[in-house]
């Protein structure tokens, strides 16, 4: 008897508590002046339940046009600075449009990857983002051929600065049908680091030395020979880096790689020949315990680097903020880009990516609030405080990394800057290992192990990648 | 029945072998199940999360980023919140049916133990986009109530079994005597079987607060401002684009689990008594 | 006339009964699994994604026949995935069953072990994970210790080895079965005290007891948890996701995995290849439901 009182109770309780809730959730919540998020996550409620309402939410704001950006950048900032000083970014560039329109900027709590998750929800409901910075995951396939997107183009096209500012994604991103539907405020830009006093002990040639890869070879056996690991790779990251490096060697391997998003066969002599290089001059010279277990979530390789164990370590321009206070001595850490066949030629991976995607069911004027922003995001101003702040390296080709890395004060920034100049001014400069070969990715990074305890050859690894492509077909 | 609970205590057990075989088991249980809990909580103090070491010197950084940074105390409310009132209202619609399955003769009776069994081997995946179209249609993405709706369906299969096996333990006899009474059918259910079956329900309500408390995919989806977050998004906050932070993740996990324990254990303390209590005679 | 009014009064107490439970059903399941099953005879990826392309009736199976023919990663997570139900009924189900026969015996520290035993089950499954992959990590984990200290410079990785690396995802939830356990022990409860009674009188011993009379009593429940416990196998995803990958060389795929994997986890969002396969996940689903029932009766009460 009491248990049913009970029950009826909590039931009650618990119907009340629902709708009050629904009255909460279709009801805006405190819609201070100030509170801009959540005014603004109002509206994407109202807009995500009716896509016409939009107009009418102008009217509201005083006429202006409305566009809501959502990126994430949702971090606190004793947890991550870089995500507090975006966030300081985005408002600056709302503050100062105010009158023109109303920027509605928005943090997704599930980062990158959950604006991408929504967006696939989104455009299968027949809807999309105002604009979003997908932080790397890759909508535009999926949304430009639903139609969802707008492409960004013309608009580089017709303004010089816009395209300086945007570096390589103009050409990287650059669809078939000679469309640009994303661009980037910043890129992974990969080289290598490398351990000044490690290359000295060992009496090797230092990378910054280099002329082929066959010097890289020597190095890597003068480092063995003097009992020095030379690098820490894993079943993933920092093994990519070296093959899409090495990739870069010479013109007919730069073909190939080139074309790897279409690519039907592996069974290519310069691929084969970079599998072998990374099974025999790469896996193959280190030991087993730096060979890591959790695919490429495993970080050993970086914490070996900065512990002065390894000499090199194949990571991006980012880890500049690694060597604060590491065991290696900060003074000995030193940024480098990878050498190719070529001598003296120098190869770097800029990675654009995908980042803000606007929606092609914009208003002009909130299209052109769009652009704005994006031109904001890519301008010098703004390259240059994002490499000086240390967040990472931007695409701009007008970034001047002489006068910058005179600009900022401490170690480790002026590494990035270096680093961030070495990539930016390489002869060659490729799309990563990821980008480039998409879902193939995970299957030839499935094969390291095998290829480094030589279970499996070049060849039975070609064949299998290309029976994972017919399946994908 | 006193006389009957010390012959189960102290009954003739196996001998030696029995004993130690028996106490062997329960160690290895207990060492099984703490060892995790006790690596996380270790590692949430270290620097470099690893081994069951005590740390060499204590890091707090996850714990106070944690309590003054994030908005703990509304994560939790909300997750109490969803998951409380999703679990009771999940619980009382798969026990009416449950009920009628285990107990009443009907035509369609096996279409209904399918359909909850069909609900066991659907994909999340398949699901995702159907729900978040259905509530932008009823206008309740990004609002607690539809968390709540998606929720209760949730893992009703799993509600659906334990309570249908637990009620097909109780004796007819017990309904008929109180259908003689004159007893309705809906008040022999909430009369009769309920209290009756209350052991087996709160153990279908405790594996179902479970799931709901620890659910981040469709949270993340349907859920967009912060004011609105459950407990699981703060494991992210430690994620990011280049790096994870393992001590805060770590203090993150604690901070989302230790509650849970606690009021585990304390329940658990009213719900051997309901046990006892809830002894069925045949 | 009586009876007549008798029987619509019970329909109607039927219907109300069940309406809400198959109006949840319909609203977020119908929908889904009608659509899975129609997906797998279409053509569906990032090209079409907002409508699927019937492959017409030349073509009905292709999905089905590439999945069996030419998709290794598809073949591989069948059979792991099939191995995983089975280890799950063989170690499981009944090292649950050993567990909860013990404490039922009520030993000092069972309310303990009975609340610890839970605890690994209220952890969320992605700090399980993490935990596992330390403890598996040669450079941190204890494993590799334990193998080097019983065979010197054996430096075994357990998830860089292909076959190490199914075990390792295997014992990563393998023994978690403190909810079920919980399960058990509230059925174990519910017997009448008086029957062991009688049968102590009658001599029995208290193995005797639990092998004739709290088994078959638990007969059900066993049955229900074993559905659970296959199920958990069956659909098992958060660890290989965490813990491998998938690797080492897609050695640790499960269809979950796969399908995952397949239609949200690949650029080209192949949801059509993923919805075949989620259908041929349900159908080993049912056949795995119908088999338990079978074999523990779990439909009759007696």
């Amino acid at each position: 008897m009491k248990f049913r009182k009970v029950l009826s109770v909590t039931l009650a309780a618990a119907m009340t508590a629902a709708l009050v809730l629904t009255g909460c959730g279709s009801k805006p919540a405190e819609e201070t002046a100030d509170n801009q998020a959540s005014a603004g996550e109002d509206k994407r409620q109202n807009t995500d339940a009716e896509p016409a309402d939009q107009s009418e939410q102008g009217d509201k704001n005083g006429g202006l046009p409305t566009v809501t950006f959502t990126h994430g950048y949702y971090h606190d900032e004793s947890e991550w600075a870089a995500a507090g000083e975006m966030r300081k970014i985005y408002q600056e560039f709302a503050d100062a449009h105010k009158d023109e329109f109303n920027f509605v900027i928005v943090a997704d709590e599930s980062g990158a990857e959950g604006i991408y998750n929504t967006a696939l929800n989104d455009i299968s409901a027949g809807e999309f983002y105002d604009i979003a910075d997908f932080g790397g995951w890759d909508i535009v396939p999926v949304a430009a051929n639903a139609d969802m997107i707008l492409d960004l183009k013309p608009y580089l096209d017709e303004d010089a600065a816009f395209k300086a500012g945007v570096g390589v994604c103009y050409d990287q991103n650059l669809t078939e049908d000679g469309k640009i539907y994303s661009v980037r405020e910043q890129i992974e830009g990969v080289g290598f680091w490398y351990n000044q006093a490690l290359f000295d002990k060992a009496g090797a040639v230092s990378p910054d030395q280099w002329q082929t890869w066959a010097d890289f070879d020597a190095a890597v056996e003068k480092l063995t020979a003097a009992g020095i690991t030379p690098f820490g790779l894993n079943a993933g990251w920092p093994t990519n880096i070296l093959a899409a490096a090495y990739s870069q060697r010479d013109d007919a391997c730069r073909t190939f790689y080139k074309s790897g998003r279409k690519v039907t066969s592996f069974d290519d002599p310069t691929f084969k020949e970079t599998l072998s290089f990374i099974q025999t001059k790469a896996l193959q010279k280190i030991d087993a315990a730096n060979f890591g277990p959790g695919g490429d979530d495993d970080e050993q390789y970086r914490t070996d680097f900065f512990e002065g164990n390894t000499a090199m370590l194949f990571n991006g321009v980012w880890d500049a903020g690694g060597s604060v206070d590491c065991k290696a001595g900060a003074e000995n850490i030193r940024p480098a880009v990878f050498p190719t066949n070529e001598a003296g030629k120098k190869a770097s991976l800029l990675s654009g990516g995908t980042g803000f995607v606007v929606s092609s069911k914009l208003d002009e004027a909130q299209t052109q609030a769009c652009i704005e922003f994006i031109k904001y995001m890519t301008s010098e101003e703004i390259a240059n405080r994002i490499i000086s702040a240390g967040i990472g390296m931007a695409p701009s080709t007008a970034v001047d990394y002489k006068t910058l890395a005179d600009s900022v004060d401490t170690a480790d920034a002026k590494l990035l800057v270096q680093a961030c100049g070495l990539c930016q001014n390489a002869d060659y400069q490729a799309l990563g290992w990821g980008n480039t070969f998409g879902d193939a990715e995970g299957e030839i990074q499935a094969k390291y192990a095998g290829l480094k305890d030589g279970s499996k050859t070049v060849n039975d690894v070609v064949k299998e990648l290309d029976q994972f492509l017919e399946a994908a077909e | 029945m006193k006389k009957i609970m010390e012959a189960r205590k102290t009954g003739r057990e196996g001998g030696i072998w029995g004993f130690l075989g028996k106490y062997l088991l329960i160690v290895f249980v207990i060492f099984l199940s703490v060892y995790p809990i006790l690596w996380v909580f270790l590692s949430s103090f270290k620097k470099n999360p690893g081994g069951l070491s005590l740390p060499d010197e204590w890091i707090l950084d996850g714990y106070i980023t944690i309590f003054t940074k994030l908005d703990i105390q509304t994560y939790f409310l909300n997750s109490i919140l969803i998951t409380v009132i999703s679990t009771a209202v999940s619980v009382l619609i798969v026990a009416m049916s449950a009920y009628i399955s285990a107990r009443i003769e009907f035509k369609l009776k096996g279409l209904i133990t399918a359909m909850f069994a069909a609900t066991l081997f659907i994909p999340s995946i398949s699901i995702s986009f159907p729900i978040y179209r259905l509530l932008g249609n009823l206008g309740l993405k990004d609002t607690r109530t539809g968390l709540i709706f998606i929720y209760s369906g949730l893992g009703i299969a799993v509600t659906f079994f334990i309570i249908r096996s637990y009620f097909l333990t109780i004796p007819r006899e017990m309904e008929e005597a109180a259908r003689m009474d004159g007893c309705g059918y809906a008040s022999t259910f909430f009369r009769i079987i309920v209290p009756i079956a209350k052991p087996g329900l709160s153990t279908a309500a405790i594996m179902a607060f479970l799931n709901n408390w620890n659910e981040f995919y469709f949270a993340s989806i349907l859920l967009k401002s912060k004011e609105k977050m459950t407990i699981p998004a703060l494991l992210g906050q430690f994620t990011t684009a280049y790096s994870k932070n393992l001590n805060g993740m770590f203090s993150a996990i604690i901070v989302a689990v230790v509650p849970t324990i606690l009021v585990f254990c304390l329940l658990s303390e009213t719900f051997v008594k309901s046990l006892t209590a809830g002894a069925v005679k045949g | 006339m009586k009876k007549r009014k008798w029987l619509t009064k019970r329909n109607g107490f039927i219907c109300v009964f069940l309406l809400p439970g198959i109006l949840l059903f319909i609203v977020i399941y119908a929908y889904p699994l009608v659509n899975i099953f129609f997906t797998s005879f279409c053509k569906w990826n990032y090209k079409n994604f907002i409508s699927p392309e019937f492959l017409g009736f030349g073509q009905l199976f292709d999905n089905y026949i590439k999945l069996f023919t030419v998709d290794a990663n598809f073949q591989r997570a069948l059979v792991n995935t099939i191995k995983w139900v089975a280890l799950t009924l063989v170690i499981q189900v009944p090292f649950t069953l050993l567990v909860a026969l013990v404490l039922s015996k009520k030993p000092k520290g069972w309310k303990l072990t009975r609340n610890v035993f839970v605890i690994p089950n209220i952890i969320s499954t992605a700090a399980i994970g993490l935990i596992f992959l330390n403890i598996y990590s040669p450079s941190r984990g204890i494993i590799t210790e334990l193998c080097n200290k019983i065979w010197p410079g054996s430096n075994i990785s357990v998830l860089a080895n292909e076959k190490f690396a199914f075990w390792g995802v295997t014992f990563s939830f393998i023994l978690f079965g403190g909810s079920l356990c919980l399960l058990l022990l509230t059925q174990i409860f519910s017997i009448d005290p008086g029957i062991y009674e009688a049968a102590r009188v009658d001599g029995a011993s208290s193995v005797q007891i639990d092998l004739r009379i709290t088994l078959p009593l638990l007969r059900p429940m066993i049955g229900t948890i074993a559905v659970m416990a296959a199920n958990y196998g069956l659909l098992l995803y958060n660890e290989v996701a965490l813990i491998t990958g998938g690797g080492p060389d897609n050695a640790t795929y499960s269809l979950s995995y796969y399908i995952y994997k397949t239609a949200l986890g690949s650029t080209k969002l192949n949801f059509a290849r993923g919805n075949t396969a989620g259908v041929i996940q349900f159908i080993l689903g049912i056949l795995m439901v119908g088999a338990i029932n079978k074999l523990f009766r779990t439909n009759k009460a007696d």
